[in-house]
């Protein structure tokens, strides 16, 4: 909240309660609607035709999904640094973004269970993971982590929602109906009493400790879906810290985006303020350093040895076909960010904005680049294949349901946030009141 | 002195400076290179059985020996030509090589002499010009026998070759007394050859300690004569429960990282659901707080 300058409950109300889509709000979710229909076409033509209307062959069977899936769950790792890691270090001032973090982390890991069974071309198949379950198989452990992070996401947005849909339901005249329905389905029952509070926070705080290893593990088991596989590029014993910190740098660049968005579209200068941005920014910085670190670890320690089979696939990221990608990753999804976001200035909401937007997409591309490249360089030579199996571009239906899939995500924000107060309204007044006590 | 090296050097400068077209020509890469074919033709018995060729094609281009495939090779007992004395026709493989063992047929041809004569005849290809080869050896015959001696266990190895109707001793003859392994050939002691005594026989003491042999501790000691001018190649081998039994353990069906499901490591097993268990059993916990914070409803 704005420094030295108390608010009344009732302009916090008004500020933060939910608000109905303006005409911008309403294009907005119309263009997410589309885009998701088309990906949900594409979908179809999938499942009508089979896996060869994709660009999918033999050697790259991973291909753009499989990058999508994993930056969907780098990205919702974000919920566990903001919530948990900076709640439970006591860093107040990370209190306004927490919902924000939740909502892009619930969002998100829905999609990356979703486009894994894109991924699989037989959906009905995903029933035989459960029926054929081995223990020792990487899938299996990232099918248990990811439901598992899905339903503490779940709680860990639900349970500090509780004093708010209290309020939402206080005010019945400013939902429609069917809205009222939606808040005293969840949260009727929640009268604030001191039991209630104490079992809660109790509960939230058990949350924030438990979401930090299973978000660990989540990525991690997701780094050794590649690093078990014993191929160029992926053979690191650093994948999964590797995986973290680059998971860490995109939630936290999705954040800044999300900030300045929310600020600007639903007016909360008084509640994201300069002083977050300057915050959330230094720890974006902090962030860029770790995964630059480990990306000068993954590349170099290869190329100084160059070791054969690793050598096409270097030279490939670093002056081939994939220079361009690799470097754009590098320069502009972390070392730009990180330089803007290392001055003051730079640390101001639309520099940081630009900067969020800047490693989101270069994550997105650094996603892409650890799976396709090192597919298109196996071990022994690719020989008496199609043409088509020597090179890898997506086909539409994969652009259309990649694409569908990150609106699916942002759909699920949207709605999230017209539902839902983006800032937490009873943290922001009790806050609030403590502020004016003192 | 200093005015002699000078005359010396400029001697040298103008001499080289002479033959310098002369070795740029003999240089000039431009020439294509001749290419001459190259047959050989080699005797060999193992175990005193059946007697087989091997044919060997290669063609030589500039300093290159490369090998000559897809060559038809007709062989002869000891006439080049005839057609009762053809032994088989063969082609050799992609390496250049090609193998035929002695017929039925020449059993009688084979007997009624004590040497022989082998003729190779290959025909001309694309890639090979045609060329005759011709090897002569006399019969021989290698036996293997152990002897256990008052210092440990031995080899002994005699080589007899037919003379007339009898098989006498060949002398100054070198044998390898080795142990037969997947890389090729141990000696069995510290010699790589033993060379034959008026008998014809070598000894060698098998110092060969923990050997691991079949599942037995069977091993396979030879004997072999090696390229030899009189009697081409000559192995015969034996088996001996010299060795260390070695017994494979079979992993299959055993729990392992790659079994099935159903056989996970226990370890694995421990560590996955014991992490399972204890995330979920929080997870339900904090469920159960849920329901008593609902509960509380009633007593607001």
């Amino acid at each position: 909240m704005k420094e030295h300058s108390p608010l009344s409950t009732e302009k916090i109300i008004s500020d933060l309660y939910p608000k109905k889509f303006g005409r911008i709000g309403r294009v907005w979710t119309l263009f997410l609607v589309i885009v998701c229909l088309i990906g949900a076409y594409a979908y179809y033509r999938q499942l009508r035709y089979g896996l060869v209307v994709t660009s999918l062959r033999d050697y790259v069977s991973w291909g753009i999904y499989i990058s999508n899936f994993v930056f969907f769950v780098a990205i919702s790792l974000v919920g566990s640094l903001i919530t948990a890691i900076l709640r439970l270090a006591n860093a107040k001032w990370s209190t306004p973004l927490t919902r924000i973090a939740e909502m892009i982390a619930v969002s998100a890991i829905v999609f990356a269970s979703l486009i894994i069974i894109v991924d699989m071309g037989r959906p009905e198949r995903l029933v035989y993971i459960f029926t054929h379950t081995r223990i020792q198989s990487p899938i299996t452990w990232d099918v248990v982590v990811i439901s598992t992070y899905f339903v503490i996401s779940l709680l860990l947005l639900y349970l500090p929602l509780l004093p708010d849909l209290q309020i939402l339901n206080s005010h019945p005249n400013r939902n429609t109906g069917f809205l009222n329905r939606i808040y005293r389905f969840l949260g009727a029952f929640w009268k604030g009493t001191r039991e209630q509070e104490a079992i809660n926070n109790r509960s939230i705080i058990l949350l924030c400790i438990l979401i930090i290893p299973v978000a660990f593990t989540i990525h991690t088991v997701t780094s050794w879906l590649f690093a078990t596989t014993y191929r160029p590029g992926w053979d690191s014993t650093n994948f999964g810290a590797y995986f973290i910190s680059g998971a860490f740098l995109v939630g936290g660049g999705a954040v800044l985006v999300a900030m300045y968005l929310f600020r600007k579209f639903y007016g909360l200068q008084n509640y994201i303020t300069y002083r977050h941005f300057d915050n959330m920014g230094r720890v974006v910085v902090m962030l860029a350093l770790l995964y630059l670190y480990f990306n000068v670890n993954e590349y170099l320690v290869p190329a100084f040895k160059m070791k054969k089979p690793e050598e096409h696939h270097l030279e490939e990221l670093f002056s081939g076909k994939f220079s361009l990608g690799f470097w754009f990753a590098i320069i502009v999804g972390m070392i730009i960010p990180m330089f803007i976001l290392m001055f003051k200035k730079g640390r101001r909401p639309y520099p940081a904005f630009w900067a969020g937007v800047m490693v989101v997409v270069g994550a997105w591309f650094k996603r892409y680049l650890i799976v396709t490249p090192t597919l298109l360089h196996p071990f022994l030579p690719m020989a008496d294949v199609p043409e088509s199996y020597l090179n890898y571009f997506p086909s539409w239906e994969e652009w259309a349901i990649a694409m569908g899939s990150l609106a699916g995500v942002l759909l699920i924000i949207t709605l999230l946030a017209r539902v839902f107060p983006i800032v937490p309204m009873h943290e922001s007044i009790t806050e609030n009141d403590a502020h004016q006590e003192n | 002195m200093m005015h002699t090296r000078k005359i010396d050097i400029s001697k040298l400068i103008a001499v080289i400076a002479l033959c310098m077209p002369v070795m740029l020509c003999a240089q000039d890469s431009s020439a294509p290179a001749a290419r001459e074919s190259l047959l050989y033709l080699k005797y060999q018995l193992k175990n005193n059985r059946i007697p087989y060729l091997q044919v060997q094609t290669k063609t030589k281009e500039g300093k290159a020996f490369l090998p000559a495939g897809n060559v038809p090779v007709e062989l002869f007992l000891d006439k080049d030509s005839a057609a009762e004395a053809l032994i088989g026709k063969v082609t050799t493989n992609n390496l250049g090589e090609a193998t035929i063992w002695m017929p039925g047929s020449l059993a009688k041809a084979w007997d009624h002499a004590s040497d022989h004569t082998f003729y190779a005849q290959a025909k001309a290809v694309k890639n090979f010009d045609a060329m005759q080869a011709s090897v002569t050896i006399i019969m021989a015959r290698l036996e293997l026998d152990t002897a256990a001696g008052s210092d440990g266990r031995s080899l002994k190895a005699k080589l007899v070759k037919k003379e007339g109707e009898s098989w006498v001793p060949m002398p100054e003859v070198d044998v390898r007394l080795a142990v037969k392994r997947l890389g090729g050939y141990l000696p069995v002691a510290g010699d790589e050859t033993y060379t034959t005594d008026s008998t014809g026989s070598v000894t060698g003491e098998f110092a060969l300690q923990h050997l691991p042999g079949d599942s037995t501790g069977k091993i396979e000691v030879v004997a072999r004569v090696e390229e030899n001018d009189e009697v081409g190649t000559l192995e015969t081998s034996l088996l001996v429960p010299w060795g260390e039994p070695v017994v494979y353990k079979s992993d299959f069906n055993k729990r392992s990282l790659w079994a099935t499901g159903r056989k996970a490591p226990i370890w694995l097993m421990l560590i996955a659901y014991g992490c399972i268990i204890g995330v979920w059993s929080t997870v339900i916990y904090l469920f159960i707080n849920l329901y008593k914070i609902i509960k509380l409803r009633s007593q607001a």
